[in-house]
């Protein structure tokens, strides 16, 4: 019985939590992180992990923002020089919609940035911060 | 003046020959767009010859620097595409896996179609000559999505 009461009390409290942007598509995606991580999500901590210089993967991209930018309400780059729409869910409505497409992107990026894997503690704060912005 | 016609629409057709109308078709296939157009301006499949292509979908994990990997049914379908649409390498001159090309935009009639066409500035702004549509102030991007590269 605790185990169905933890993830439920968890989607309660994700759709509370972050302002009004999410539909069902982000919140289904979110809570399939959330039971899989340790804590709680934490805008702040995926704040950080967005704006962190690594320094361990690919010497060309040390932080997400290489080609997000520093501004989540900002369009970026991706290195060949094509337009990457704003990660900001308040900015680009089909963002977080689509459980393959994200995952297919933390993994490479990850990789790219840190030299591993996400761990869905850290997928789950990213996405709480992009869609509270 | 019709089989003049024919004949030259059918040498028009023939790509990778330095001709005016340099016409290489849009990739109707919607994954195979997405997939292959996230990054940069989904490459045609007569761009290259077969070989390259499937040296290029054996090797996403480490495509030029970035992991483009995907998982194994749709890299195996975008490599069924690009085997279909694209001409077979010539099998007079063997060249080894190492040496087969997977830059355009290294291929000699790449190069000459470029030379002397290209400032300084003009890459400056692209960033780079795979960067050649939107924004880059070289095609346009309608164009460039109609497989269409004349000047
Ligand atoms: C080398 C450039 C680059 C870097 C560095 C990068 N990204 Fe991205 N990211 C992209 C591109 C390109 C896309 C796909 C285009 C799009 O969705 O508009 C993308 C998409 C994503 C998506 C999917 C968005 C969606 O709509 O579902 C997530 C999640 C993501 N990135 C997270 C990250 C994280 C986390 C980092 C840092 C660890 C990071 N990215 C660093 C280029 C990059
Ligand atoms: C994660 C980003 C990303 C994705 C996804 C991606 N590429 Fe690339 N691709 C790059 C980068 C970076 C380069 C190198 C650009 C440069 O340095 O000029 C490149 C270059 C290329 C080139 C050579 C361009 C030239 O200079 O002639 C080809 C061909 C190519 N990619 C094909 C593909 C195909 C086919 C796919 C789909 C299976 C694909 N790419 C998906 C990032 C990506």
């Amino acid at each position: 019985m605790r185990t169905l009461i933890i993830p439920l009390a968890a989607t309660i409290l994700l759709s509370a939590t972050l302002p009004g942007v999410a539909g069902p598509a982000q919140d289904e995606i979110l809570k399939h992180f959330q039971e899989q991580a340790k804590m709680e999500f934490s805008v702040e901590r995926g704040q950080e992990l967005f704006t962190k210089s690594y320094g361990t993967g690919k010497p060309k991209t040390p932080s997400c923002t290489t080609c997000h930018t520093k501004s989540p309400l900002k369009s970026g780059k991706t290195r060949v020089g094509k337009v990457i729409a704003p990660m900001a869910l308040s900015r680009t409505k089909d963002r977080y919609s689509d459980l393959k497409k994200v995952e297919k992107w933390f993994r490479r990026n990850c990789k790219g940035v840190i030299g591993r894997e996400c761990t869905p503690q850290e997928k789950v704060d990213f996405l709480a911060f992009m869609i509270s912005k | 003046m019709k089989k003049i016609l024919i004949i030259a629409t059918l040498i028009a057709l023939q790509p990778g020959l330095a001709l005016a109308g340099k016409n290489y078709g849009r990739i109707n296939d919607e994954v195979v767009r997405n997939e292959c157009g996230a990054c940069h301006l989904a490459f045609q499949p007569r761009l290259l010859r077969s070989n390259s292509w499937e040296k290029i979908m054996a090797g996403l994990d480490d495509h030029f620097g970035e992991d483009a990997s995907l998982d194994p049914e749709v890299t195996s379908y975008i490599a069924d595409y690009f085997a279909k649409k694209s001409r077979k390498s010539s099998s007079r001159r063997r060249v080894t896996w190492e040496n087969v090309p997977i830059r355009i935009t290294k291929l000699r009639w790449f190069l000459k179609e470029h030379r002397g066409e290209v400032s300084r500035a003009a890459i400056k702004k692209a960033g780079t000559m795979a960067n050649c549509g939107a924004g880059s102030g070289c095609h346009s991007a309608k164009d460039v999505a109609r497989g269409y590269y004349d000047d």
